[in-house]
């Protein structure tokens, strides 16, 4: 008896359990919490850092109270997944209700006028499918991002190191970066020209513009953005004979005869004279720094006496050489978004059976009497 | 030429404002004709302004439809109000609200004709907005957009009105009830066209930026509000009151995200 008691009991339980998890009201509760949890996300971080918040330090500051509740990283927080995972089990379980009273009343009446409602229905279910696909394209897919300099090549796993389905021997190399402008200055294109190669052999080459991701065994790369870096051309005169290196900053030159050269900095217009690159010269004999301008002989004509105010301007402050600056040339290194979402297909069915829904709920001939809802006075449920 | 054509489209969307509130008070059939005529007008030349500006920027040599600056979108959104109170004005009887919102639609076109922070110069395209997804998104996010915006109004007047005339309260309820749903349609597919054009081109279909978040909202907000008119409790005034948080949902999304930091900007 008692045994019968605790079934009652739990049965009881289950049915509240069942009903609250079927009806409009938590439903409504769950999309308007979800939505306050999403104004609260876009409105922290990144917008308001939380160190501005506060200055405090202490545990109860509204900075470490943010943080604790990880309201900083709101889209990836408890309080958002349980709420989403919530919503799922409601829109799940409601749909499940109504079609099984589909079913039901099918065995009873007449069956062709329960299959607009179960047409109705794909608003949920597509709905659901979707939120299983995002779900699964968090766990399993990835991104990343990564900078190829022009002439410059990258293995993919050497910045997706631990994913499996990233194919140890695919490379891809930055051919040329373009920009195109308009008349305005405005720019009109960006174009990598890329080649993707595995284990010496071209499988894939052409131009990645926006809009145009390429895709190799299901991984997507895009035109995401670009870094220009300044090269200075440096000319050497030593004993008569004259040679020109192209350098990035950070760069080290040998000059031979035990000397070298190492370019710290390059700056287009440095000190308002401009464009400039400084020097660090090292030979057996003597070392030290020295700033190589493009215009100097203008600088020259401007102030005459420059190399006596100013000796580490001269070009040939180092004895037996003569540097020159002979231009600063741009070098792009190409952005490129890399990413995997195995959930795609199941986002695109879900949103597909969404629009289906919305289309037999609101919009075809049959819904018209749905269109002109009324409602049980007796409270929550709908009749058409 | 299309500047021209528009700027006029503010004068006679007044007209058709003037007209309806000379109307309302002296109930004189030619101020309810002129009405009619100068938002016919506002609405042909409207469209008319559109499809030239269009053309326009084919001669400029940038070929793109006039949706992609912040000057267009005020522009189409006025339109899309503009578009739904002439269609359902036929078809649901909502001619003796019109008055509010042709000023609402008169309001956004002098804003864009006559703001001086608002650049009205044919722009060519960045990189990012050259796809043929801008057509679609933009277009179907702003028809959803005038739909909420009708269903404000009448939600407003809804409050506004709706003790004193308790008999045409739920015709009223009923008509809210039908614009959210055709802005609740057009917005699902404008934020799934979205995506589709954020895959190709930032590399993912949803990345939680702002705009994108708040469309959600946006989104959210209009699912609990077509919910409640299941639930007896929330009829009447908190149904249009949950329409009016949603216009301001709307608001943000379109205005308000341009001040926090993400990939769509308009300002």
């Amino acid at each position: 008896m008692h045994s019968n008691m605790n079934q009652r009991s739990a049965r009881n339980l289950f049915k509240s359990a069942f009903r609250l998890f079927t009806s409009f009201g938590l439903a409504t509760f769950l999309i308007l919490a979800i939505a306050f949890l999403s104004i609260l996300g876009t409105i922290l971080p990144p917008c308001c850092p939380t160190e501005h918040m506060t200055t405090a330090q202490s545990p109860w500051s509204l900075r470490s109270i943010i943080s604790f509740l990880r309201l900083d990283d709101m889209f990836h927080s408890p309080w958002f997944l349980v709420l989403g995972f919530l919503l799922f089990l409601n829109i799940v379980m409601c749909t499940g209700k109504k079609l099984h009273g589909i079913i039901f009343r099918r065995r009873q009446s007449s069956p062709g006028r329960q299959s607009p409602v179960m047409l109705r229905s794909l608003t949920h279910v597509g709905i659901a499918v979707i939120l299983v696909g995002f779900t699964l394209g968090g766990y399993a897919g990835f991104e990343s991002y990564v900078e190829i300099p022009e002439g410059e090549s990258v293995r993919i796993a050497s910045f997706l190191p631990d994913h499996e389905r990233v194919d140890q021997g695919l490379a891809v190399r930055c051919d040329d970066f373009t920009i195109e402008y308009y008349a305005s200055g405005m720019p009109k294109e960006f174009r990598s020209d890329l080649t993707f190669e595995r284990d010496g052999e071209i499988i894939n080459q052409g131009p990645l513009l926006v809009n145009h991701p390429i895709s190799i065994d299901d991984i997507r790369y895009y035109q995401a953005h670009y870094r220009v870096d300044p090269l200075a051309v440096i000319t050497v005169d030593y004993e008569g004979q004259t040679s020109s290196f192209t350098a990035a900053p950070g760069q080290n030159i040998p000059l031979g005869h035990g000397a070298s050269l190492y370019v710290s900095r390059i700056e287009e217009n440095f000190m308002n004279m401009g464009p400039a690159a400084k020097i660090e010269f090292s030979s057996p004999r003597e070392n030290g720094s020295l700033w190589l301008f493009y215009g100097i002989e203008e600088i020259l004509d401007a102030v005459p006496d420059l190399f006596s105010r100013a000796p580490q301007f001269n070009p040939s402050k180092f004895s037996g050489y003569v540097f020159s600056l002979a231009e600063l040339k741009p070098l792009y290194a190409t952005g490129l978004m890399v990413s995997y979402d195995p959930g795609i297909p199941i986002v695109v069915l879900g949103s597909v059976l969404l629009l289906l829904g919305l289309f037999f709920t609101y919009l075809a001939p049959s819904s018209a009497a749905r269109f002109r809802m009324k409602k049980d006075p007796s409270g929550e449920k709908a009749t058409t | 030429m299309n500047i021209t054509v528009l700027n006029s489209v503010a004068f006679l969307y007044l007209a058709a404002f003037a007209c309806s509130v000379l109307f309302s008070i002296t109930g004189l059939s030619l101020f309810g004709r002129l009405r009619v005529i100068s938002l016919f007008g506002g609405f042909a030349a409207h469209s008319a302004g559109l499809i030239i500006r269009w053309v326009e920027s084919y001669t400029l040599g940038f070929g793109h439809a006039p949706l992609s600056n912040f000057y267009e979108s005020l522009v189409f959104f006025s339109w899309a109000i503009v578009f739904f109170t002439i269609v359902l004005g036929f078809f649901r009887k909502i001619e003796e609200l019109s008055t509010f919102i042709v000023l609402v639609a008169f309001l956004l076109m002098a804003y864009a004709s006559f703001s001086p922070h608002i650049d009205s110069q044919i722009q060519p395209l960045i990189p990012a907005l050259k796809s043929n997804w801008l057509i679609s998104h933009v277009i179907t996010c702003f028809l959803g957009y005038g739909a909420f915006v009708i269903a404000s109004v009448l939600a407003a007047a809804f409050l506004f009105s709706g003790s004193r005339r308790s008999r045409n309260t739920s015709g009223v309820e009923e008509r809210i009830y039908q614009c959210i749903v055709i802005g609740f349609v057009f917005f699902t597919i404008g934020i799934m066209t979205g995506s589709v054009w954020a895959h190709y081109a930032w590399g993912r279909y949803w990345g939680w930026d702002p705009k994108e978040t708040w469309a959600l909202i946006t989104w959210l907000i209009y699912a609990a509000t077509l919910h409640t008119r299941f639930l007896r409790a929330w009829s009447g005034k908190h149904f249009a009151v949950m329409t009016l948080v949603g216009l301001a949902s709307v608001l943000f999304t379109y205005l308000g995200v341009n001040y926090l930091p993400g990939l769509h900007s308009y300002l």
